[in-house]
């Protein structure tokens, strides 16, 4: 009760402070935000078409026309990377929108309604959660065309289940707290007290899981892609990295350096969602 | 049209069920009825108090006042309208006239939101008012329960918990009602803190002609607070008097009880729980009540009839409800 009468000062303000503080988490946001600049104006400095064959192939890295490399049929191997970029991460972000907007959905409405709505979607959960994903999202892929959109749709359809379970646990303890009764006692209707009173105060560990599910999904794409299930017109770092497995032995640095630039991506995002845990986390706030 | 001496509420034999999952896979589920056939009114401008043990059906009762949990039975009367039959948009627009104090001041407002916006909830969600009669309001209310304007736009978390609590008495009072619902409104407080909320609802209830209903498991603070009491036990009300007479001459052994497990520092208080108006053990859980009266159990006093026969809440004199086969001043 000593630093109470401080100014004002919301609750966003405070998690960016305590944000701020965090070492890791701010080199996870210096670093995705290299790789994504990378990805965005790489292509206009880099002029190097990443489809076209410039150079012998599984040239070594440090040559001058191609500085990592080339790949089997002698494209080059930065072009791959930073134009492959866009594609993963458009595919990453758009799947774990999709994860984050069916999770949130039927999390939310199983746990404000709770009853017989409650028991079918969460036995539709329990479906889908009892499915090997990557089998799963296989056979999506399969039944379509192999494309960005359709990879993105079969990740998002084989994730949504953990960010449902999540969004419902924190609507059944949201939804009882006093705060919520007294909204109701003064007449409030049910959209009123989604949106306006349990969402904002469920939001913490959904922006958490929301984070980290963009890294999942980026990696999801790359073992589709890996597995010769992406879009194969579209170039992306999983793409990439499969079509040079053959040749490991012989130019290890074709899978290498874009399974780099993966890993240091998915633990940027990784780095960011702990930090956003620990800024966000109402337990730690109350010191 | 009622006439003025009219009741502003009337609770008539009002019953509140809760289902329990069964304790056997494919049993039976059991009913436990937390509030069995209560019956009271309060007049306008007064305070009813209702004490009672945790469990007792006391929170419950209020609960079901506001309309938060399903009746089984029983009819509620405000100003004359059946509140118990009103549903949908037609309850939505009656809860301005009925607010509701909560107990804790910590889980009982939005930490996402700031004071003006908490305080200004009812009305934005009752459609009172244009936003700048509604800012006008706020900062109105937040006079009147003694905080300053710029508390409107700090958040919650830089509050005490006293301050708290009359942010959510300002909250309650946003749309004007008639009835204050306070469910144990200063039992979350330090004592010396509870004296100045209470004196905040007083002063509140004197200016604007407030009508309480007021739930408590301190004896003390009710006797405070209120002009009429009723005591509940396992979800009855087992006595019903004016909150002067209750404290001096009860008359259900179960109320004698409660007096004298009430902590005193003066001698002549000692003297009558020696006389035996102690109850022996703990209450039995809500969902094994058996037939006969449900103190009997504990009852030093009670005899076979005791047992067999639940005793109803009747008229001693025309101030004093009490249910007891042998009730005795």
């Amino acid at each position: 009760m000593t630093v109470r009468s401080q100014g004002p000062q919301s609750p966003l303000a405070e998690a960016w402070a305590i944000f701020r503080r965090n070492r890791p988490a701010l080199l996870g946001l210096a670093l995705l935000v290299l790789i994504v600049a990378m990805t965005l104006v790489g292509p206009t400095l880099y002029g190097v078409d990443p489809l076209d064959i410039v150079s012998a192939p599984l040239l070594p890295p440090g040559d001058a026309d191609a500085p990592l490399g080339t790949d089997y049929l002698g494209r080059d191997l930065l072009a791959g990377i930073i134009s492959g970029g866009r594609a993963s991460l458009a595919v990453g972000l758009s799947a774990a929108l999709l994860t984050m907007g069916l999770g949130v959905t039927v999390g939310a409405l199983a746990g404000f309604y709770g009853g017989w709505i409650d028991r079918l979607l969460m036995r539709t959960t329990e479906f889908f959660q009892v499915l090997p994903p990557l089998i799963l999202a296989m056979t999506i892929v399969l039944l379509f065309r192999p494309s960005l959109a359709t990879v993105a749709v079969s990740i998002g359809l084989v994730s949504w289940p953990t960010p449902a379970r999540l969004t419902r646990a924190e609507f059944l303890r949201i939804r009882e707290l006093d705060y919520v009764r007294a909204a109701r006692a003064m007449g409030a209707r049910n959209r009123r007290i989604i949106w306006r009173l349990i969402l904002p105060n469920a939001a913490p560990p959904l922006i958490v899981a929301a984070t980290l599910t963009i890294g999942a999904a980026i990696l999801f794409e790359g073992g589709l892609s890996f597995l010769g299930l992406g879009d194969s017109n579209a170039v992306s770092w999983g793409l990439i990295m499969g079509m040079n497995r053959p040749y490991i032995f012989e130019a290890w640095w074709a899978t290498t350096f874009p399974g780099i630039v993966l890993f240091a991506t998915v633990l940027a995002v990784s780095l960011i969602g702990d930090g956003l845990n620990d800024a966000l986390n109402p337990r730690q706030r109350e010191r | 049209m009622t006439p003025p001496t009219a009741p502003l509420l009337q609770v008539d034999g009002l019953s509140v069920e809760y289902v329990l999952p069964a304790t056997r896979a494919f049993g039976h589920k059991r009913v436990m009825r937390a509030v069995d056939e209560v019956s009271f009114s309060v007049a306008r401008g007064t305070s009813f108090g209702i004490v009672g043990e945790s469990g007792s059906g006391k929170s419950t009762t209020a609960a079901a006042i506001m309309r938060l949990v399903a009746i089984a039975s029983g009819r509620i009367l405000f100003d004359g309208e059946r509140l118990d039959a009103l549903g949908g948009e037609a309850l939505r627009r009656f809860r301005r006239r009925l607010q509701i104090v909560l107990q804790d001041p910590y889980s009982s407002l939005n930490p996402r939101a700031r004071v003006a916006e908490i305080i200004r909830e009812p009305l934005d969600i009752q459609e009172i008012g244009t936003r700048g009669e509604r800012r006008a309001r706020t900062d109105e209310l937040l006079a009147l329960v003694g905080l300053r304007p710029e508390a409107g736009r700090a958040f919650p978390h830089q509050f005490s918990g006293g301050q708290r609590q009359r942010i959510g008495i300002a909250r309650a009072l946003a749309t004007n009602p008639e009835l204050v619902v306070c469910d144990e409104p200063v039992s979350a407080l330090d004592v010396a803190i509870q004296a100045q909320v209470l004196n905040l609802l007083k002063r509140l209830q004197r200016e604007r002609g407030l009508t309480f209903v007021f739930i408590s498991h301190d004896l003390g603070v009710v006797h405070y607070m209120c002009d009429q009491v009723g005591v509940m036990y396992l979800g009855r009300l087992v006595e019903i008097a004016p909150a002067k007479r209750l404290f001096s001459r009860p008359l259900h052994p179960y109320t004698k009880a409660l007096l004298a497990a009430r902590p005193s520092i003066h001698a002549r208080d000692r003297v009558s729980k020696a006389a035996g108006a102690i109850a022996i053990g703990d209450p039995p859980s809500p969902t094994e009540i058996r037939s006969g009266c449900r103190f009997a159990g504990r009852c030093s006093a009670a005899q076979a009839i005791c047992r067999r026969e639940a005793p109803l809440l009747e008229p001693k004199d025309e101030q004093h409800e009490v249910a007891c086969h042998f009730a005795t001043p």
